[in-house]
């Protein structure tokens, strides 16, 4: 290998500044001696200004395109790290329409229907057993001197009895019929 | 090229402050449009590829160890989705033809150009020289054209080529001197 050829890598490198000292101090020696490497060098120098020259840029404009980043990084709901769940979680949304979010409000809808449904029907049994309760309390010779009281326990007993198992042992008395 | 800045607009996304990461996608964005359109030459998918880097920097960003700086960091990132939808397109060649998304804005900047020419002959000659560099330089091993581009191009030092190639300093050396001497070849008409 001839002395130039050690030194043909070097020239570019040189040339980018991108040597240790004593590597460009080296390569600046051989440099002053060698006009064949000078003329490398000159070449090289010709070919970066043109290859500078090629460097087209991308001419078209994007004015929305860090918040178009940005919206897709809130939409895709990435999170950058795990500390920044709470803060991700109070962030304002802005609302979309997707099936999901319809579905998932009618499965809301229809639990809490349910629960309403279930709240209401043990109140209503509640009151039922309640009021079938205070009714027992009538004595018999006060549901005898009151035909319309009798009537009446009557009538919700047979109302009672058609909504609800009967529960003998909640009555006190029993009737004659 | 280690910027404190970044590091900081960094460690503030990662505490959850996401419009911090919009200050470094706005810094950046123009750079990248370069690399990804001198990679890919292809303006259409620019905008794509360039979102695609950002948001894969964003999911992969409490993985930055803050010893390299962002901007190699994210030129790498650029680099591969570009390499990637290049190898792509090479595979099927009638992919990514579409027009450009909506978020583009006006092509003024085109016509400014060239209306900005003095002398039409000039410009002329001038554009055709580019246009056979460009050739020259597309013509080239991926390894050697990105290695040259980044150098010539983008003005990127030999060790944060090393970053964004992930080889050796020495590596790049040698890549661009090779690069160099087969563009003086293939140039020679021009030089």
């Amino acid at each position: 290998m001839s002395e130039c050829q050690q030194f043909e890598e070097l020239i570019g490198a040189y040339s980018d500044g991108e040597l240790s000292r004593a590597e460009a101090c080296r390569v600046a020696g051989h440099l002053s001696d060698c006009p064949h490497c000078r003329q490398e060098l000159k070449e090289l120098e010709v070919l970066r200004a043109r290859l500078i020259l090629a460097g087209d840029e991308f001419k078209i404009n994007l004015p929305g395109f860090a918040e178009s980043v940005m919206k897709k990084i809130w939409k895709e709901h990435l999170p950058s790290s795990r500390s920044g769940w709470v803060l991700d979680f109070f962030r304002p949304r802005r609302f979309t329409f997707r099936p999901a979010y319809v579905a998932l409000a009618a499965a809301g809808l229809m639990i809490v229907v349910a629960f309403g449904s279930f709240l209401w029907w043990k109140t209503s049994s509640g009151n039922l057993n309640l009021a079938r309760n205070q009714e027992a309390r009538f004595t018999e010779t006060e549901l005898a001197n009151s035909p319309e009281l009798y009537l009446y326990q009557h009538s919700n007993q047979i109302r009672m009895n058609s909504i609800l198992p009967v529960q003998t042992a909640d009555f006190t008395f029993v009737e004659g019929d | 090229m280690k910027n404190e800045e970044d590091d900081l607009l960094i460690r503030k996304t990662l505490k959850g402050e996401k419009d911090s990461f919009e200050i470094l996608v706005l810094r950046y964005q123009k750079r990248i449009f370069n690399i990804i359109y001198r990679v890919t030459r292809e303006e259409s998918i620019v905008a794509d590829l360039a979102q695609e880097s950002f948001l894969k920097a964003y999911r992969g960003l409490d993985k930055f160890d803050f010893k390299a700086s962002f901007y190699t960091w994210l030129v790498r990132i650029a680099i591969n989705t570009s390499l990637n939808h290049v190898s792509s397109r090479q595979r099927n060649p009638l992919a990514g033809t579409e027009e450009l998304d909506s978020y583009v804005g006006t092509s003024a900047q085109f016509s400014e150009a060239g209306a900005r020419s003095s002398n039409p002959e000039h410009e002329v000659l001038r554009n055709e020289q580019a246009a056979s560099i460009r050739q020259a330089i597309d013509s080239l091993a991926e390894d050697l054209r990105v290695s040259i581009m980044l150098r010539e191009v983008e003005g990127l030092s030999y060790e944060e080529i090393a970053e964004v190639m992930e080889c050796p300093v020495g590596t790049v050396r040698s890549r661009i001197h090779r690069a160099r001497k087969e563009l003086q070849e293939k140039l020679k008409p021009l030089l």
